[in-house]
């Protein structure tokens, strides 16, 4: 797909927590500039895919490569956005001082914040709507709010990588659409986005790949060509269901409330 | 008798004495250093923690006591070994935190009960310990306050951005590279020390109310996490200073001179800052610090 070293390269990986394992014989490639979303069952590994791309935790096997080096040796160009709801949300802290943390990692040890960086947040909080609240405190912000918060702490980070674990669960439709466009912008400058979601419906419109993750890579493409019933059978089991209407896909999760969960263009 | 000419000289009077001076040197640093940690301990729900290690401290006072060792050092190594032991059991997570306080704080106060009631006549000079007294403060304590009281200080100034950035999230934290695990250790290392610095101005019973108090005054009034610090460090210098003429003139023990003043204050601000949120509906008042255990 492109002749640069992939933003992303696991080979055989295999890894878990305690003896537990999460991730058996992996092995995915990532090209630079793709927008991926990596979708499966909870507990099926994503939060673990994660974890390895950040050096959060080693493989007991296989390799990991993240921009062409160790996870742990590519940090600073590592962005990353949380699950909603992390962080201490009472601790008194401004949304400048929050978003500044994403400056933390390049000013390095010792070193205060420097004009450069403020213009770096206020750049990044005008990015995502929120230039009149740098100084709200974090706790006064609404969870799409919130996210927004997070998200502009990963743009001053001025990542190549950025990873989004489930950023958009309880959010409000508009952030989740500037979120998107946003995205879009990024990966267009040739970032690559990496995304772990549950809502299949958003899968199919919004990104270039989708990965099926259930303690194996079931399936790895372009949504328009892995989106089968086989796929989402292997990938959650019969609780799911993918039922044709028309011209589009919709995918069922039989085994919670019956709700429409995706869709996918045939 | 006029209050107003007289007052010059009972504000000043006091510090013609050598031993005073001492002590309010040691009063200030001990108020500012508290508040400044206090401000960790506030927004983290660490005063439990803060406690138990002014009380695990006495193990190390008492076993230092009768061997003839320093105090400070014993009571530094028993806070510090305590203050690591509940980092990692909490850490390493097969009980929780609280339950490895109170476990831990309760063993080492019982260890120094035990080593003390060995020794005969010991109430006099452990009393200072156990309740404070700064008037007694020596050079050498000065010295060692101000040095170990300054290199917390120090260190806190020096990881400030890193420090705020694990108390706010330690998961994003430890994902951009930061040793979060090395942070807790430290925080927790640097409240062990204080608890030691202050033990001879208020004692081991009323370190807790340094660590809690000022810092939550301040955070009545600003929510900004460096302004608490700083504000707390004030209102506890201002509480230090008022406690040591209550203690010169009233003849009362200094630790429990300079807390009682503290939470007046404290509760002044509380009703200040309630009447002005009453009168100002519209403007949110800022809640109280989280002050856990």
């Amino acid at each position: 797909m492109s002749d640069a070293a992939p933003a992303v390269e696991l080979r055989d990986v295999t890894a878990g927590y305690r003896g537990h394992v999460a991730l058996e014989g992996v092995t995915l490639t990532i090209p630079p500039g793709s927008m991926m979303a990596i979708v499966g069952p909870n507990g099926g590994g994503k939060s673990t895919l994660l974890k390895l791309l950040l050096g959060l935790i080693e493989p007991w096997r296989g390799t990991v490569g993240v921009l062409g080096t160790a996870p742990t040796a590519a940090r600073r160009q590592i962005g990353y956005v949380p699950q909603t709801g992390s962080g201490d949300w009472s601790f008194p802290a401004t949304v400048g001082e929050v978003v500044m943390m994403g400056r933390y990692r390049r000013l390095g040890w010792l070193r205060r914040p420097g004009r450069t960086d403020w213009a770096a947040v206020e750049a990044a909080l005008d990015r995502v709507g929120m230039a009149d609240r740098r100084d709200r405190q974090v706790g006064e912000l609404s969870g799409g709010q919130q996210q927004r918060v997070f998200f502009a702490r990963a743009l001053v980070q001025e990542p190549e990588l950025l990873l989004l674990d489930e950023p958009l669960a309880g959010v409000d439709a508009l952030t989740e659409r500037d979120i998107y466009t946003l995205l879009r912008q990024l990966v267009d400058r040739g970032v690559t986005v990496l995304f772990t979601t549950h809502n299949l419906s958003t899968v199919a419109e919004q990104f270039d790949l989708v990965a099926f993750v259930n303690r194996r890579i079931v399936m790895c493409g372009p949504p328009s060509e892995v989106f089968h019933e086989q796929t989402l059978r292997e990938t959650y089991g019969h609780r799911m269901a993918l039922v044709q209407v028309g011209d589009r896909y919709y995918a069922i999760d039989v085994g919670s409330h019956g709700e429409t969960a995706g869709v996918g263009d045939s | 008798m006029n209050l107003m000419s007289d007052l010059p000289r009972l504000l000043l009077d006091p510090f013609l004495f050598p031993f005073m001076q001492r002590a309010l040197a040691a009063t200030l640093i001990v108020g500012v250093l508290c508040a400044v940690v206090g401000a960790f301990v506030v927004w983290k729900g660490l005063s439990f923690v803060g406690d138990a290690l002014a009380h695990a401290s006495f193990a190390g006072v008492a076993i230092a006591f009768v061997t003839g060792q320093s105090i400070y050092l014993g009571a530094a190594i028993a806070a510090v070994v305590t203050s690591l032991t509940i980092t990692y059991l909490s850490r390493t997570a097969r009980i929780s935190s609280d339950t490895a306080i109170g476990v831990l704080f309760a063993f080492a106060f019982s260890l120094g009960i035990v080593v003390i009631s060995r020794v005969q006549n010991y109430t006099v000079d452990l009393f200072a310990y156990l309740f404070g007294n700064v008037l007694g403060v020596g050079v050498d304590d000065l010295l060692l306050i101000s040095g170990a009281g300054g290199l917390v200080l120090l260190v806190i100034v020096l990881v400030y951005k890193e420090l705020f950035f694990v108390a706010f999230d330690p998961v994003m934290a430890e994902a951009s590279g930061l040793p979060v695990g090395l942070l807790q250790y430290l925080l927790l290392a640097m409240i062990g020390v204080t608890v030691v610095v202050a033990m001879r101005a208020v004692g081991i019973v009323l370190v807790v109310a340094m660590l809690v108090t000022p810092a939550a005054t301040a955070s009545l009034l600003t929510r900004r996490f460096h302004r608490i610090m700083l504000l707390g460090a004030l209102l506890s210098a201002l509480a230090s200073l008022l406690g040591l003429y209550l203690s010169f003139y009233a003849n009362v023990a200094s630790g429990g001179a300079i807390v009682l003043v503290s939470t007046t204050i404290f509760l002044l601000v509380l009703g200040y800052t309630s009447l002005r949120a009453r009168l100002r509906p519209n403007v949110a008042a800022a809640p109280a610090g989280q002050t856990a255990g």
